[in-house]
């Protein structure tokens, strides 16, 4: 499967179900008008459980089972009636190793809601340094047992407030002392929260969906450039390279910007050079990573011109060679390369 | 009732002395009360040094009278004789001990103990605990176990018949109610082995140890809680479990939730069946104070967070209706938590469907990885409870919502 292939079965996430094996079943429940949104109690008749879009609205009918003969049909406006533009990019911030991470974000002028936040898991960025813009607020909050959740969203004191349509607000900055990685940001519409009547079994086949539909996939994903490999201080080139390993190996290769091959290929590399630096072996590290270079520039030419800046759109040309994404291939090298340049200023 | 033991005294030892009892109940009490102490002790050869003498003992006194009483472990029949042609007093100079094989210790019979251990050599979690179980945990995912009978020597006696039986202890798993003897509240076992009998949907299970033991496997049911495999010999040998004998079905390593920006609503007035309510995964208690801390933050005038139903201390289905079934489906893992939003009590006032607060609460929701879903839940009949609005937040992701 094409590399696009697979960032694209990430980025649409939403499946839809047009119509559903279930039998239908006989029971009493709530039905919610899709045009009015009034709710009607205690109709009975022939339930069927699954989920039905509305191309009119682009919304989608989702109906569930609650208890035994106990069912309800909801209307679910999905946050994703957007088509949004993450640009980034990232700069050493002053001499102590401090890089800042800038974004900006445009919302399409075909898009149906205004974009209300988007957030990205990082590695770390410093205190403090999570700009506020405007109605836009930052936040860097610890993300489950490692890492962080760096979030911006539009809010004001008693609503949500979100960027029109064929909008675009910059100056989302923050610092961080950790090197860019790359990961994917999730954007999400202005949408309708939908009011749920009881709850939905989720470990059934229709509770999954329901649950992709309305919560896991409940947003449009674009790639992003982001504080992502941790660096110890002291500097620790071993800790580092193994950062970076572990990147390629995980995030690089589950968002599909790289071949596992090729990831098996520059794993070698990565081991070699851990084992150097750990060893203090410097000229074998350099070595080693002058490898890791060539192989990137293999695939593609010019990585090192230091043009750490770019964008994710719905059309982005990623540049792929087959074996690596480009934007893959420059945030590496730029990862590569600082650490070359720590263990000569060391 | 076999006739195991079989002591006779016809020749009394001296000194021999009398002493005559007021009433034949109190005789009786006192050669009942003679008999069980000397039975306690089952590998000591009883003496009627201790029984003395006895009047009107049991039957019309002419001669040789018989009498008997019912021990732990069979029948203790005496036999008395009385003497000078007088009612009042006499001597018990011969005692019968038919020890009933399935009431207890007989005493010289041959002891044999039933032990319960996990075939994939693994050892017990402790001396009572066999292994850990998930709620609902199917018997291809559990440690099957093996049901072994040894000798005193503790050498594997084959070829005996077992019955094993699983019991829900009553009060464990945060369950205080409901029948703890349905098998949704104490699972089931099953065994692919050719002499095994299910009876009682499961919760009995007979079979042969064959040469190595018999094997067995156990369901743990949707409900957590400690259960107990009692495992019984059923042929003629006689024998006592011993070892550790309790699945411990739950989830690990919830927490009960601690002081923060947030107000805790306590269950045991409303629901005395589940008294505590606020488990959680430690990743999700971090997730809901970092949630409640933003929304403090953002709304410092308002009351905090009002917080219901989490998990049970051991997480397992919640059975709002006492029945070990859900409606309660997303609050087993320590992943959920409802904030009630119904304006009670200075709890957040959702006021209706487009209030803008069910916008803030998803967008702070966002911020800290959790997801709000402001619900009203129907009542038995399928009609909406207004009053009982809440948010029902997912603190972690879909790994947390597989419910048994």
């Amino acid at each position: 499967m094409p590399l696009s292939h697979h960032v694209a079965a990430l980025v649409s996430g939403v499946l839809l179900i047009l119509s559903w094996s279930l039998r239908a079943e006989m029971g009493t429940g709530t039905v919610e008008d899709p045009v009015t949104h009034e709710y009607i109690d205690n109709v009975v008749k022939d339930w069927q459980e699954g989920i039905v879009l509305d191309p009119n609205t682009g919304n989608y009918v989702i109906t569930y089972k609650i208890d035994d003969g106990i069912f309800a049909s909801i209307v679910f406006e999905p946050a994703t009636k957007i088509v949004p533009t993450l640009s980034w990019k990232f700069e050493n911030a002053q001499d102590d190793g401090v890089i800042r991470y800038r974004y900006a974000l445009s919302n399409g002028r075909e898009s149906k809601q205004g974009i209300d936040m988007f957030r990205m898991v990082v590695s770390n960025v410093a205190a403090g340094s999570v700009t506020n813009v405007g109605n836009w607020q930052g936040h860097a909050v610890p993300y489950r047992d490692s890492g962080q959740l760096l979030s911006w969203s539009c809010s004001m004191k008693t609503e949500v407030c979100s960027l029109a349509p064929g909008g675009r607000q910059g100056e989302f900055v923050a610092d961080s002392n950790d090197l860019p990685g790359i990961v994917m940001a999730q954007i999400t519409g202005d949408s309708q929260p939908a009011t749920w009547i009881g709850e939905y079994e989720p470990s059934t086949p229709v509770g999954r969906q329901i649950l992709d539909l309305t919560s896991t996939n409940d947003f449009v994903g674009r790639l992003v450039v982001a504080p992502r490999i941790p660096v110890p201080t002291p500097f620790n080139a071993a800790a580092v390279l193994r950062g970076i390993q572990k990147h390629v190996d995980s995030d690089l290769v589950k968002l599909g910007l790289i071949n596992p091959g090729f990831a098996a290929e520059l794993d070698r590399w990565f081991q070699a050079a851990i084992a150097a630096a750990s060893g203090g072996n410097l000229s074998a590290v350099r070595n080693d990573l002058n490898e890791l270079h060539r192989l990137l520039e293999r695939e593609h030419k010019g990585l090192d011109r230091g043009d750490e800046e770019g964008k994710d759109t719905k059309e982005r040309d990623r540049g792929r060679s087959g074996l690596i994404d480009r934007l893959a291939a420059r945030v590496l090298t730029f990862d590569l390369k600082y650490v070359e340049h720590q263990l000569r200023a060391n | 009732m076999l006739p195991l033991n079989f002591l006779t005294m016809s020749n009394p030892p001296d000194p021999w002395t009398f002493q005559p009892f007021a009433s034949g109940d109190a005789a009786l009490d006192a050669l009942k009360q003679s008999v069980i102490q000397c039975f306690q002790q089952p590998y000591t050869v009883c003496t009627l040094q201790n029984i003395r003498t006895v009047t009107y003992f049991r039957d019309p006194p002419q001669g040789i009278s018989k009498g008997w009483i019912q021990v732990s472990s069979g029948y203790v029949v005496a036999d008395s004789f009385c003497f000078g042609g007088s009612q009042t007093v006499g001597v018990v100079y011969e005692i019968a001990w038919y020890c009933n094989n399935q009431l207890g210790d007989c005493g010289q019979q041959k002891k044999y103990t039933i032990k319960l251990s996990r075939q994939n050599g693994l050892p017990a979690e402790s001396g009572t605990v066999l292994y850990s179980s998930e709620p609902g945990q199917l018997p291809q995912m559990t440690p099957e176990l093996v049901a072994t009978v040894y000798d005193e020597h503790n050498q594997v006696v084959p070829g005996v018949a077992v019955r094993l039986q699983v019991n829900a202890v009553p009060n464990t798993g945060g369950h205080q109610h409901g029948d703890n003897t349905v098998p949704l509240r104490t699972g089931a076992l099953s065994s692919n082995d050719s002499s095994a009998t299910l009876s009682q949907n499961g919760q009995v299970l007979t079979g042969n140890t064959g040469s190595t033991g018999f094997v067995l496997s156990y369901s743990a049911p949707p409900a957590t809680g400690d259960i107990t495999i009692t495992a019984t010999c059923t042929d003629s040998h006689h024998c006592t479990q011993e070892g550790p004998t309790q699945v411990w079905v739950g989830i690990k390593d919830l927490q009960p939730l601690g002081l923060n920006v947030y107000i805790l609503i306590p269950n045991a007035s409303k629901d005395p069946g589940h008294p505590n309510n606020h488990y959680l995964a430690p990743i999700a208690a971090g997730v809901v104070a970092v949630f409640a801390n933003l929304y403090h933050a953002a709304y410092p005038d308002s009351s905090l967070l009002q917080l219901n139903d989490a998990s049970l201390e051991r997480g397992g289905i919640f059975d709002l209706g006492h029945n070990w079934k859900p409606p309660h489906k997303e609050h087993c893992r320590g992943t959920v938590v409802d904030i009630r939003a119904n304006g009670v009590d200075g709890a957040l006032d959702i006021t209706s469907r487009t209030d803008p607060m069910i916008k803030k609460m998803r967008q702070l929701g966002t911020r800290v990885g959790a997801i709000p879903v402001f619900e009203v839940p129907p009542d038995a009949a399928g009609v909406r409870v207004w009053a009982a609005r809440h948010f029902h937040t997912l603190l972690i992701g879909q790994e947390g919502l597989q419910c048994p």
